[in-house]
Formats: structure tokens, sequence, C-alpha cells
């Protein structure tokens, strides 16, 4: 951007940061678009949910969580003065919902398949089921196929 | 500490590994080098700690097309006194070398194990299709199958993330960048 193009647009894109482990505190998903994503599946308690809400400067914040916990996170947000800063929580009855409705909705035409496609291939790119011709023969070549054990069955 | 301390050990390390077990694969690597190369002493920490990590990225890396990003000092935890302490992993080696590889087959069994139940949760979107597929049975298979419930929150990730792209995608959302033109004077 200079003097001569003072404005672009650019397609949103949304994207998953690699792997990262639940130790972390790591980001896990961003938007181009100026949102960032962390997923915790945590129980939070007052001091987990002050210092991960805390730990993030921006000031909308969406949780995801279990029906169960949406009260509990309310309760303990507005406990510690944070509730202002949550835009909302969504449920995994929501995400249900959402789903049934790209699924089999109205929509369903553009939405279904690519959705379900996405869904697979993420699954596979986190949990690659790595081939199982190359993991036998790397179990045979070390020969782990002939132990028998009853102690380390 | 007793052999069957240390199993207890060893599956409680597994219990709580997620899905990739890369800690368990690490123990694995080092009883296997301890058992074939002989280059190592398992009562001295040092002479495995850091290389062992790379022992461990060569399998991962092989069937997993990754390798462990957490930090080092969560990874390091696996040689804490209430994970394998060098104590254990010197009764797990003596049991290895005995029985020839017995505790890297026990792991790697495991493995395999883990890894098959996550096929199901594969399984399943392909043979439920967009007609039947509904995400609480989805999300029932991760949160019932004990193996895979500490994965559960890379599931929410990649179901949320799975709606927001096709959205996005979908709905050719942009974004618009821009400046005031009032102010390019700035940039004079």
């Amino acid at each position: 951007m200079d003097i001569n193009n003072t404005s672009f647009v650019v397609p949103a894109k949304f994207h998953r940061v690699a792997v990262t482990n639940a130790a972390d505190r790591g980001l896990d998903m961003w938007g181009n678009c100026g949102f960032a994503v962390q997923i915790k599946h945590l129980t939070l308690d007052e001091t987990l949910a002050e210092g991960i809400v805390s730990a993030i400067t921006a000031d909308r914040i969406i949780i995801v969580c279990k029906d169960s916990e949406e009260k509990i996170i309310l309760s303990l947000l507005n406990q510690i003065g944070w509730k202002s800063k949550i835009q909302s929580i969504i449920t995994r009855s929501d995400l249900e919902i959402w789903y049934e409705k790209a699924l089999r909705g109205s929509f369903s035409h553009l939405l279904s398949t690519k959705l379900l496609n996405i869904l697979v291939e993420e699954i596979e790119c986190e949990f690659p089921s790595s081939n199982n011709t190359d993991f036998n023969d790397f179990m045979v070549e070390r020969m782990y196929n002939n132990i028998k054990d009853s102690f380390w069955k | 500490m007793n052999l069957i301390e240390a199993k207890a050990a060893l599956d409680k390390v597994i219990k709580k590994a997620r899905v990739h077990l890369y800690k368990p694969i690490q123990v694995a690597e080092i009883l296997h080098r301890d058992r074939i190369h002989q280059d190592i002493d398992l009562s001295i920490l040092d002479t495995y700690r850091t290389k062992s990590k790379k022992w461990r990225d060569i399998i991962c890396l092989k069937f997993l097309g990754r390798s462990s990003t957490s930090s080092a000092r969560y990874q390091d935890d696996l040689f804490n006194k209430n994970a394998i302490p060098p104590e254990a992993l010197i009764l797990l080696g003596d049991e290895n070398r005995k029985k020839s590889g017995v505790v890297e087959a026990y792991i790697y069994r495991k493995f395999i194990t883990r890894y098959s139940q996550m096929t199901a949760g594969l399984q399943y979107c392909h043979e439920a299709g967009v007609e039947n597929f509904n995400l609480g049975t989805f999300f029932d298979l991760f949160d019932k199958t004990p193996g895979l419930k500490r994965s559960i929150d890379k599931v929410f990730e990649i179901v949320v993330y799975s709606l927001f792209q096709v959205l996005v995608e979908e709905l050719d959302v942009s974004i618009q960048v821009s400046l005031n033109l009032e102010k390019t004077e700035i940039l004079k």
C-alpha cells in the first residue's frame, strides 16, 4: 500500500496454525480478517479463566464449550469482571445445529459435500493414518511380530 | 521400584498420551537404542535425554508425517519422577534386552491400537456421508473412547475450522483494507 495504491481487497482466509499441543497456550486458528481462535478443552475454574482471558489482548472473545459448562463459564466471567470482553459463547449444541443446517438445510447443495470433505481432510492431516504396509514392514523388520509374552500382552 | 511398577509407569504415560503417542515412542526408541546399539547408559539421563528426541522424530516423521512441536520443558517431563525416570528405564531396559525387544513391541502395538481407534472417526465420516452424518454421534466417538478422549480438543478445532472454512469460501468473503485519503500526506 502506498500513495498510488490506497486500498486493496483480498479474499478472506481462515487458517489453522501448525499442530500445537494442549499444554501450549498457543494460537490454534486465525483469520486474515482479524480474528484468532484458541480451543481449550479444559474445565475452567476462576484462575484458569482469568489466566486465559487476560493473556489475550483481543477485546472480542468467543468461547466454544460444552453445553453443561456454559452457565458455569458465564458465572465465572461475571465474577472476574470479564463478561464484557466475551462476544458470545458457542456450545456443542450450537455446532450440532449449524452442522445440521449446512448438511441438510436449504443450502446443503452448496455446503454439505465441501464441509464433509474439509472435515475428512483435516482429520487425515491431524491424525495421518500411516501407510499400514509401511508400519507392518517396520514391525517385521524389527521382529516385533514374533514376540509373545503374557506380561506384555 | 520393581518391574511391575515400571510397567505401570509406562502404562500411565501411554494412557495420558494424545493420539500421536510421542512420549511412548521416545521410550521405545531409547530402549531400542540400548538393546541394539548399546551406546547409551540408561542410568545416565544425559546420554539419551536430547538424542532420544531425534530417534523419536525419525519414527514420527516416517509414520505420522510430523514430529512433536511441544515445548522442550513439556517434552522433558517424560523423565520426571512421576513419569518414566531413569530408574524405571533401567528396569524396562533389562526386561527389553532379555526378551528381544518385548517392551518396544508392546509400545508399538499400543500405538497401532490407538491409531485404529482414530480410523473409526474417519470411517464414520465416509460411511455416514452427507445424508447421515451427525455431529453429536461424531463427538461421541471420541468422547466415549478412552484413548481418544484426550484428543477431543483437536476434534473441536477441526469441527469449528471446517465449518468456518466452508462458509468463508462459499460466501466469497473478502476483506478490504484502505487508508484515509485525506491523510496520504503522511506517506509523502
